[in-house]
């Protein structure tokens, strides 16, 4: 619902929002460039001025001070009129203002769009939208990073996703700011917010007998410092009654001209001192600073249309194409689906799709459908979490309606993130409360990891053993485009061990043309992730990166799987062999840049850690724990180790051999070192884990039991971004 | 507070002909070239003497600017006038309304006038003043203000 609110008026209204954005950034500018131009005029009189002007310009109708100072006087020409700025100290006219310039055409279009009545009416529209989007936003922002207090917590999204909530979140309370201000000026301006200005002097029905003064002889508006002026309005030529119209700050009034004297003065009242000050903040007028604050975040507006755009088209695709959805009553097995941006329900097609080739009949639908299912024989969950453990949009409703469902056999297999803190918390939560209701599982709770393609697999395989059938879904996840590598060199490790490791390194094939020159672009750092598509495999293998672009190849480490489909392929090829491969960025592994830094890794985990040492700064306080089985067999890198230890990039190396005497695992270190990991810890250190999920729940129970003393766990660690696992 | 719809369902009643001796006038302003948002006009009559009689037409429905149209604001009584308004008037634009002047006014020597203004450019009370008379019919008459040209036709 939210996300619609969000979404609809976002598309809809996308590109007048970021038509009116950017022209309200131009217009931002305006007023420093006036600050920068107004003349100082300390200790001037209106009257001083006025009468300046007049002698210096025939033809002077008008005089104004804008609320950034500079002095623009209207004139009478031959034909028509014309606006020129005015020096206060001489009374001389300059540049002509108001010309119909570049800043005039803007600031009409961000008006009206040209388009008189009617525009103000779409202009004022579309604040009230843009403060609709600004708040929907928010909301979404807040539940997608966990929280209120969350919110200035690094965003982990993909692409457009990301760069959309990064930005909006800068430019949120400028935003915010304008979009208030304007639905507020445009209801003024149609007369449904009050804002004083309809108050105005009453007219004099006439003005004093005998001949009028010069204007510096007008005691009114001697008594007046131009820099209260906002407006003077000369008597019309040729108008025996008229008077001067003089408009301030604080009210405005008539001056007559024989007498001198003020006639008629209004005071302004608060709602047109609101008016003023409204009018200031959206417009910067006397405000310069606050006006590029505005400008700034006003200019992010074209981004976030276009990248919203793209985050819209991105759901839509995903949306589920399901083939041969059979009806709740006929299903054989029912799968319900908590999914946020869709991808969730890519996985459940692929899996319907094989069950249905098996010829069972599957009902798919959104967990927020719950219904009963008079034929099937169970239900099977799969959920996203949002967030912190919240649900899903297809799953918003669900443990509301649970209440009333008849309980079924049931399986659940969640996705989630395991950089997250709640990693797969929302199908946790759906767990207990099906339990709690009565509901048996059928098969153990299954988990996947940032939507890998493996575990889904394998998980979907155990379901077929189950069903006594053999389950091969089809799931492509949508891959990224791909790069063409040429391996360079290998090192191999391990093998009298029986753990064979391969050390390859790839150099980028640098296509023609222009696409050359884009592959240039292609950025990756230690700890993203290699993908590779093994021949005849649609599934590709994420291996962890032990280069940085600076580094000029990309290098991974890769053990060889027996019955393994990539790694025994990669581990036979040799130099001059090119492959596909894509980058999939994995930001939130990555060291921290200030405090001490604890790697822990075991075999081919190291991977990442060499990366981060190479091109770690002299002194850094980095540690590294390494757990391998032989050092004459798979200590990998090990002359990189000793060359950082001796250069300063490394602090400490600390190994564990598991086929030694020692019979050493990484944790066993961890264990004797428990109370240097608690200084460490204390002194705002992070720990980073790079191995197999066995290993990294191993390191995870030390490091836990570790720092128990000192009442700090590695759930709050991961909450604060300070535990970090690379596990697979 | 003139909201458009009433304004244009009021207005569209003025242009019926409501007395059998009354002629409807068509009247034309063309505005100067000049660069700055649009101008805000007040038509009016006047009698032969300057008094104030009646409006024709106001171009430019936001009341609040109504001010600066000042002499004919100030002949309102510093109200306006419900009704006779639609929208402000852009450099080089021509407007032409329509009402109904009787013959008889047309003899007492009725005076037609414009008052124009346009934000942050100048006010004009009595931009152009002309009599109506049968003879002045069809013949522009030239301003040097906002009004470049004004033209009636009976």
């Amino acid at each position: 619902m939210l996300r619609h609110l969000h979404s609809i008026p976002g598309l809809i209204f996308g590109v007048v929002l970021a038509i009116l954005a950017a022209t309200g950034a131009i217009l931002s500018v305006a007023p420093t460039l006036d600050r920068v131009q107004a003349p100082v005029a300390a200790g001037l009189t209106v009257a001083e001025v006025a009468a300046r002007a007049e002698a210096a310009n025939p033809g002077l109708g008008r005089l104004h001070r804008s609320p950034n100072g500079v002095i623009s006087a209207g004139l009478k020409a031959k034909l028509g009129f014309k606006t020129v700025t005015i020096d206060p100290a001489t009374g001389a006219a300059g540049a002509p203002a108001n010309e119909g310039g570049f800043l005039d055409w803007v600031k009409e279009m961000h008006r009206s769009f040209f388009l008189d009545q009617s525009g103000h009416a779409a202009t004022g529209i579309s604040a009230g939208v843009m403060l609709l989007m600004a708040g929907s936003g928010l909301f979404l922002l807040v539940l997608s990073l966990g929280g209120w207090r969350s919110l200035s917590k690094p965003v982990r999204a993909p692409a457009a996703r990301g760069w959309h909530a990064r930005l909006a979140r800068l430019a949120m309370a400028g935003l915010f700011v304008s979009a208030l201000t304007g639905s507020y000026m445009s209801l003024a301006t149609f007369g449904i917010i009050e804002d004083g200005t309809t108050v105005s002097a009453a007219i004099p029905d006439a003005v004093a007998a005998g001949s009028p003064l010069p204007v510096d002889q007008l005691s009114a508006l001697q008594a007046i410092p131009l820099q209260d002026l906002r407006d003077l309005t000369f008597p019309a030529q040729g108008d025996p009654a008229g008077a001067f119209l003089i408009q301030t700050a604080a009210g405005e009034g008539y001056v007559d001209p024989v007498t001198g004297q003020m006639t008629n003065w209004t005071q302004y009242g608060p709602a047109r001192q609101i008016w003023e000050f409204i009018y200031k903040l959206h417009t910067g007028q006397g405000l310069w600073l606050v006006g590029l604050v505005l400008g700034l975040s006003a200019l992010m507006v074209p981004v976030l249309s276009v990248t919203g755009t793209m985050i819209w088209a991105a759901r839509r695709r995903s949306l589920p194409r399901l083939r041969h959805n059979a009806r709740a009553p006929v299903a054989d097995l029912v799968i319900l689906v908590g999914s946020e941006g869709g991808s969730t329900w890519g996985f459940a097609s692929a899996l319907s799709d094989e069950l249905h080739k098996h010829g069972l009949n599957i009902h798919v639908a959104a967990m927020n459908d719950l219904a009963e299912y008079p034929q099937a024989g169970g239900i099977l969950f799969m959920t996203a979490t949002y967030g912190d453990g919240e649900p899903p949009a297809s799953a918003r409703r669900f443990l509301d309606k649970l209440a009333a469902a008849s309980p079924m056999p049931f399986a659940i297999l969640a996705f989630g993130d395991r950089n997250f803190p709640a990693y797969c918390g929302y199908a946790d939560k759906v767990g207990s409360a099906l339990e709690a209701a009565g509901w048996q599982h059928f098969m153990p709770f299954g988990r996947v990891d940032r939507q890998s393609a493996a575990d889904f697999t394998a998980w979907v395989q155990t379901f077929g053993e189950l069903l006594s059938l053999k389950l091969e879904p089809d799931y492509h996840a949508s891959l990224p485009a791909t790069t063409e590598l040429e391996l360079i060199s290998r090192q191999d490790y391990g093998a009298q061990v029986q753990a064979p490791v391969a050390v390859l390194r790839f150099a980028v094939v640098k296509p023609d043309g222009w696409r050359g020159f884009l592959s240039r672009g292609t950025r990756f750092e230690a700890g993203d992730l290699l993908g590779i598509l093994p021949p005849g495999s649609a599934l590709p293998r994420l291996y962890s990166l032990a280069s940085s672009r600076r580094d000029g190849f990309v290098e991974i480490a890769v053990r060889k799987m027996p019955g393994g489909v990539c790694s025994p392929w990669l581990n036979e090829i040799e130099p001059g062999t090119r492959i596909r491969a894509f980058i999939r960025p994995n930001k939130a592994f990555r060291p921290q840049a200030q405090g001490p830094v604890i790697l822990i890794a075991a075999g081919t985990g190291v991977g990442p850690m060499i990366g981060f040492l190479r091109g770690a700064r002299k002194g850094r306080e980095t540690e590294l724990y390494f757990g391998a089985r032989d050092p004459v067999s798979d200590y990998l890198y090990a002359g990189e180790l000793i060359a950082g230890l001796r250069e300063g990039r490394l602090k400490r190396l600390i190994t564990a051999f598991s086929r030694t005497r020692d019979r050493a695992y990484v944790q066993d270190r961890l264990r004797w070192d428990a109370a240097h990991l608690r200084r460490q810890i204390q002194r705002g250190g992070q720990i980073l884990v790079c191995g197999s999920i066995a290993m990294a729940r191993a390191v995870a129970e030390e490091v836990e039991d570790a720092l128990g003393p000192i009442g700090i766990s590695v759930a709050r660690l991961r909450a604060e971004g300070r535990y970090l696992e690379d596990a697979y | 507070m003139y909201r458009t719809t009433t304004a244009l369902a009021l207005s569209l009643a003025a242009l019926v002909p409501i007395a059998a001796e009354a002629s409807p006038v068509k009247i034309s302003v063309t505005i100067a070239q000049y660069s700055g948002p649009n101008a805000f006009l007040a038509m009016y009559l006047t009698d032969a003497a300057g008094n104030y009689k009646s409006t024709v037409w106001v171009a430019g429905g936001r009341t609040r600017y109504w001010q600066h149209l000042r002499t004919w604001f100030s002949a309102t009584g510093g109200q306006g006038v419900d009704g006779i308004t639609g929208a402000s008037v852009g450099s080089g634009r021509t407007l032409t309304v329509t009402t109904d002047i009787s013959d008889a006014m047309m003899q007492a020597g009725y005076v037609l006038h414009v008052d124009a203004a346009a934000e942050n450019v100048a006010e004009s009370p009595n931009d152009i003043v002309v009599p109506i008379t049968k003879d002045g019919a069809g013949k522009p008459i030239s301003g040097d203000g906002f009004v470049a040209t004004l033209k009636y036709d009976l």
